[in-house]
């Protein structure tokens, strides 16, 4: 990797292009294999913490104390239930 | 060849983004898992690049000399950084929950989704664009415009790791705050080493040369 004696001297205000003298290909190689692997192991990992996430809750036990209803409006008539929105617990980006 | 490596990487990971939340693989969450997925592996690389390249700015990495080149780790790790910084814009842009357009990836703080977190995290995109592209092209800079612009990539390292602390819900996780805690501290020391210890790291670097046996 060292740059020919007096290169610099003759060039002083050009940098060489490092990948002109690229030799290690075989660490290109196994680092976007590693790379590329390790976005596809996160990538299955979230998509399945995520699809815990958006899955339906589980009904309550039967011992367990239902929540109060809540109380009707002013007008009357019921309130709207509220919707079952899938959750996305991280928004890590 | 790294350059061809990274390229292809951009290329098929963000393919493969697209495909996936075109035909539903994974569920309506995939282009988000993705994100997220490119989002550390993104982090990780551009640490990597700028730990090693601190290295090779002081000629000291003991312990691997000869047997790991690390020029060519700090050059392939740098631009797989990109490759992955684009797969994670693609990603965003892919995901129908956040809906991002595509220039609310590409334009500083105009995202719907914590604008301010999300802007910082452009910045530091382009930032990273810039040190690789102009890597990529460095024979036909001048080496102090090449330099100058190279040493922006500690500024897109730290905003970077502003933008995931600020922008997602993994920070609430305690590997997350090792994970943050360990970039920020072992990029802290070798900055110490590189700007204020210079002389040091020289003449232990010096001393271990002069030592029977042992690699410099």
């Amino acid at each position: 990797m060292r740059s020919r004696p007096g290169y610099h001297a003759r060039v002083p205000h050009r940098r060489t292009n490092p990948f002109a003298r690229e030799r290690q290909h075989w660490l290109t190689l196994l680092l976007s294999a590693a790379a590329a692997a390790a976005f596809g192991v996160g990538w299955v990992l979230y998509g399945r913490e995520s699809a815990t996430d958006t899955a339906p809750p589980l009904p309550p036990p039967a011992a367990s104390p239902t929540p109060a209803a809540p109380a009707p409006t002013a007008a009357g008539e019921p309130p709207a239930a509220p919707t079952a929105t899938p959750t996305r617990s991280s928004r890590s980006s | 060849m790294s350059r061809i490596a990274a390229i292809l990487v951009a290329v098929v990971a963000s393919a493969a983004v697209i495909l996936a939340r075109q035909q539903g693989w994974g569920g309506e969450t995939t282009a988000w898992s993705a994100a997220r997925a490119s989002a550390w592996v993104a982090l990780a690389l551009l640490w990597a690049a700028v730990f090693t390249g601190i290295g090779v700015s002081l000629k000291y990495h003991p312990g691997i000399s000869g047997q790991v080149p690390t020029l060519e780790l700090h050059r392939v790790t740098g631009s797989l950084a990109l490759s992955f910084t684009v797969v994670h814009a693609v990603a965003l842009v892919a995901d129908p929950y956040i809906r991002f357009a595509p220039w609310d990836a590409a334009v500083p703080f105009v995202a719907p989704y914590r604008p301010l977190a999300t802007g910082l995290g452009v910045i530091a995109a382009w930032l990273v664009s810039a040190v690789v592209l102009s890597t990529w092209g460095a024979g036909w800079l001048p080496r102090r415009a090449w330099h100058l612009i190279h040493r922006a990539s500690y500024a897109a390292l730290a905003l970077g790791l502003v933008h995931g602390i600020a922008a997602g819900t993994d920070t609430e996780h305690w590997p997350t705050h090792v994970a943050y805690t360990a970039i920020a501290a072992s990029v802290l020391g070798a900055a110490f080493l590189r700007f204020l210890a210079r002389d040091w790291v020289a003449a232990h670097r010096a001393g271990r040369r002069s030592a029977p046996g042992t690699p410099g």
